[in-house]
């Protein structure tokens, strides 16, 4: 049985996204698969094999980290989703494993023509693997914790798009739109097989999706553009689902505002915006002006800033000042963004609990 | 961390998905192998080169891989830790790394300001431009395609030999608008007397 306290952990999140004061601001790590395999001493493919390793190596690197959340490695709609699709398509020659880092698909080749796309077949991803793996695993974690898994995390839609189009995807928006919003379908169908998988191998529904909006940048798409081929699909998944919306976006230049107003004025709830950027915290303390019902999982606590390259103490700082900043209106979660990785000093990665632990008390000390 | 002067100097290629950074990487690679010069290559492995690392190592480039799950951030992921390596251990002449197809050069920049190792000779960006695609590309992504012209301490206008004249005269006039005085190079990888002046000029090092 596990030593870590999961109900407390659980009380806390539950009660920073229901608007209320927990007794402390609560603490996660988006975490890569080199992570994970760091603490437990356990390659990718070790863990993707078997449900009972997976389970217990999610719970260990959580406790590890005395996180309030637990995660299992890869259930998102990642690299393991181009995996399943490079499998029903007959290329998994195109992705390649790591023993110890994210694998990954090469780039646009999944989907290099348009008989490609119209030729792709969806994964059954309650058969194909590692997604029975993942889930079984999940289930275990859920049975071990006591923490239910309250997310689903699809990828609608510019992530996969990348990944099976390639740059090819850019130069569509514009010449070949009708075939790319074929793409766009297909991906959407997908990641509903995904959910109705998610649900029937773990017994119950999720209570939000968490998507990572990838288009919704400005250095990547027009944002009219990236509505059209990616925001009008989460809409579409949301109302289908009725989910509410938690949005992860770690591109540098989010569209935050425009895209917060866009999904509400659409009908959906955004329940939590999770991102790096904008690093200035002045703007992260804006948003929560312009929207105090939505919680913020961040904010400006960059794992390629001062976690790759700082010392703890920079750490600490850099995570008090958002607590500082943020932790008081409540609503507020410590979220390292994107996701932790091999390169981020492991006492950095220690140092964010740290200074939860010193900065992180209801009521706040903001002279701290 | 030490503070001795280095003599390698730094190269980072930037440049849309497919506008032929690899191919221009591959050229200099060649002609730094002939010459004698150890050269480092730092590159994503996020799936997007799309050239056999073999042949690089072939063409005694050392090879480093960054690792990035996440194709959002894998802009700066692990640059600074692997340069801090490279340059303490290898003491190369070149550095070279070639940027994600959807980084804007500022952003390697910005990780590079956490770099405390021996400084390099030069440090230069190399933006490459594909005027076939250019127009549309600035219509798409208009603000990461300015900002990796503007950004630029060097410029190369590609595929010289697939490109119409008009597609190439509107590319220098939109890299005149976004970068005033600068000259862009002209090159076509099937045209070794296109590459040889820049490939020169990349060897010999710019100091601007």
């Amino acid at each position: 049985m596990s030593s870590h306290d999961w109900r407390a952990a659980t009380r806390r999140m539950r009660q920073v996204m229901a608007g209320e004061t927990p007794d402390r601001v609560p603490f996660l790590f988006d975490l890569q698969e080199d992570v994970t395999c760091r603490v437990v001493g356990a390659t990718v493919r070790e863990l993707l094999t078997d449900a009972e390793r997976l389970a217990e190596a999610a719970i260990q690197t959580a406790e590890f980290f005395g996180q309030d959340s637990v995660g299992v490695m890869g259930a998102y709609a990642g690299p393991y989703e181009a995996l399943a699709f490079a499998k029903v398509n007959d290329k998994e020659n195109l992705f390649h494993w790591y023993d110890y880092a994210t694998p990954f698909i090469d780039t646009g080749k999944l989907c290099a023509t348009a008989d490609d796309i119209r030729n792709l077949r969806i994964p059954a991803h309650g058969e194909i693997e590692p997604w029975p793996t993942l889930f079984r695993a999940a289930r275990l974690v859920e049975e071990e914790t006591g923490v239910e898994r309250s997310t689903f995390d699809p990828s609608l839609t510019w992530s996969n798009i990348q990944m099976f189009r390639g740059a090819q995807a850019y130069l569509d928006v514009r010449r070949e739109p009708g075939l790319l919003l074929e793409l766009c379908e297909k991906i959407y169908e997908s990641q509903m097989d995904l959910y109705r998988s998610q649900c029937e191998l773990m017994g119950h529904k999720p209570t939000s999706i968490v998507n990572a909006q990838y288009a919704f940048n400005k250095t990547m798409l027009g944002f009219e553009d990236a509505w059209k081929f990616e925001g009008q699909f989460v809409v579409r998944m949301c109302k289908e689902t009725g989910l509410p919306l938690l949005i992860h976006n770690c591109g540098f230049e989010p569209y935050w505002e425009e895209l917060v107003t866009r999904l509400i004025e659409e009908g959906v709830v955004v329940l939590a915006v999770n991102g790096s950027h904008p690093l200035d915290l002045d703007e992260w303390v804006r948003f929560r002006a312009t929207f105090p019902e939505i919680a913020i999982y961040g904010a400006s606590i960059f794992i390629n800033a001062e976690l790759e390259n700082g010392t703890p103490e920079d750490v600490e700082e850099r995570v008090r000042q958002n607590i500082v900043a943020l932790g008081p209106s409540g609503r507020f979660v410590v979220t390292p963004t994107c996701s932790a990785h091999w390169r981020n000093p492991m006492r950095n990665l220690l140092a964010v609990r740290s200074a939860v632990e010193k900065y992180g008390y209801y009521p706040i000390n903001v002279d701290a | 961390m030490p503070s001795h002067s280095s003599s390698a100097r730094l190269l980072i290629f930037s440049g849309f998905l497919g506008s032929g950074k690899t191919t221009l990487i591959i050229e200099l690679a060649k002609q730094l192998a002939a010459a004698g010069d150890s050269t480092c290559f730092v590159v994503n492995e996020a799936g997007e080169v799309g050239v056999d690392q073999q042949t690089m190592r072939d063409l005694s480039l050392d090879v480093w891989e960054i690792t990035a799950g996440c194709i959002c951030c894998q802009l700066g992921a692990n640059l600074v830790t692997t340069l801090h390596e490279i340059i303490g251990g290898l003491h190369p002449r070149f550095v070279i790394i070639e940027a994600s197809g959807l980084a804007v050069p500022i952003g390697i920049l910005e990780a590079l300001a956490h770099y405390h190792g021996a400084p390099f000779a030069a440090r230069n960006v190399v933006t490459v431009v594909d005027p076939t695609r250019l127009q549309v590309l600035f219509d798409v992504v208009g603000p990461l395609v300015r900002a990796q012209i503007a950004q630029a301490d060097e410029i190369v206008i590609s595929k010289g030999d697939q490109a119409s004249i008009e597609e190439v005269a509107y590319a220098e006039k939109m890299i005149q608008e976004l970068k005033p005085h600068t000259q862009p190079w002209r090159v076509a990888a099937t045209d070794d007397s296109s590459l040889r002046p820049l490939l020169a000029r990349l060897a010999t090092g710019i100091d601007g």
